[in-house]
């Protein structure tokens, strides 16, 4: 899941090379300059896309996307696994 | 025409209007000979917009290259057209865009072909229906087919440009801002743009579906961000195909252009596009 969630990521982002050295603990908001607000909403999009989940709005918080692994244990969370 | 046009495109205004000046690029056609179709592009929303542009010039600059003269306009409230963004609504936008398609059937004999990009393909039913746009081909670029959905992501930015302040959403989320729009409160602004509540509600009405699409002879559907088509774009192309158009769809393992903030390029959806529009000339 982590990796798909990475991947995701790596694709909506074009971290390129990147995106392999992105571990559990890997800052994600605030670290990634390519993190807009715009880019924010296009991987909420993309996730939505990809795991078939709905993102509500209080789940857009700084918490959600603080790590890959807060990110990774999000999308766990709503898909069920 | 003698000689090659020149590789920079004519800046110039047409009136629109109660009085609105609409600011035009124009790639005139650079192939000596017969001249081809004229190409409206109907560009992205707010902060897309100004991440396509460079996708918007390159693929204006092919297909004059091919004989076809494009025309890359700014709506109003948008790029270097009169009005603020604030004053900009749904009904204006398909009155400006109708008369650059009226000024390009008037100069090249025919009704232009659209080529409309991510949210500027909600606009292309209702220019069709106006009698402004050629139905016999439609190209578009990551087009958004339900302008819903498109308004929600819109309005998440505000939360989504909240979350570094604080580790909360803004008061009330998304549905909170939809009421707040209907009430016609000012001060909803999201990302830098102040959305006027009858652009949101134009945007919010608009939508694709497979009877609309339909109405055109072919279709032309180019997406970037991965080599296969979405599911949902499969799924609405075979409905599409279903009521009688042809299709042609691809996908290319290309930069989100429209989303990344630094500016990026998709070559290969400008080449397959180019060749879909000047297939039938």
């Amino acid at each position: 899941m982590q990796d798909d969630v990475r991947s995701v990521l790596a694709d909506t982002l074009q971290l390129g090379a990147r995106a392999t050295a992105l571990t559990q603990e890997s800052a994600l908001l605030g670290s990634l300059p390519e993190l807009d607000s715009m880019a924010v909403v296009a991987v909420i999009t993309a996730l939505e896309e990809r795991f078939g989940i709905v993102v509500d709005d209080d789940e857009i918080t700084a918490d959600t996307f603080a790590t890959l692994g807060t990110l990774t244990a999000f999308v766990e969370s709503k898909t069920g696994s | 025409m003698s000689g090659r046009a020149p590789l920079a495109p004519e800046i110039f205004f047409l009136d629109a209007p109660a009085g609105r000046r609409l600011c035009g690029a124009l790639f005139e056609a650079r192939k000596p000979g017969a001249v081809g179709r004229a190409v409206l592009y109907l560009p992205p929303f707010a902060e897309e917009m100004n991440r396509t542009r460079r996708m918007a010039a390159l693929a204006a600059r092919a297909l004059a290259t091919a004989g076809h003269p494009v025309l890359l306009l700014d709506a109003t409230g948008t790029g270097d057209s009169s009005g603020d963004f604030a004053a900009a609504t749904w009904q204006l936008w398909l009155e400006d865009f109708s008369v650059g398609a009226e000024w390009l059937k008037l100069r090249s004999g025919a009704p232009p072909v659209l080529l409309a990009a991510r949210s500027g393909a909600l606009l292309a039913p209702a220019l069709l229906a106006t009698g402004a746009a050629a139905h016999d081909s439609l190209a578009l670029w990551q087009p958004v087919t339900s302008g819903k959905q498109y308004l929600t992501q819109f309005l998440r930015l505000k939360l989504a440009s909240d979350m570094g302040a604080i580790n909360d959403t803004a008061a009330g989320g998304t549905k909170a801002l939809r009421a707040s729009l209907e009430r016609g409160d000012r001060g909803v602004e999201i990302a830098g743009y102040e959305l006027n509540a009858d652009l949101a509600r134009g945007l919010d009405e608009a939508a694709l579906d497979a009877a609309s699409l339909g109405r055109w002879t072919r279709l032309g559907w180019f997406e970037s961000g991965g080599s296969t088509l979405l599911p949902a774009s499969a799924r609405l192309l075979d409905a599409v195909r279903a009521a009688g158009a042809s299709v042609t769809a691809a996908a290319f393992a290309e930069p989100p252009y429209w989303v990344t903030p630094e500016t990026t390029v998709a070559p290969g959806v400008v080449a397959a596009t180019c060749a879909f529009l000047t297939a039938v000339s």
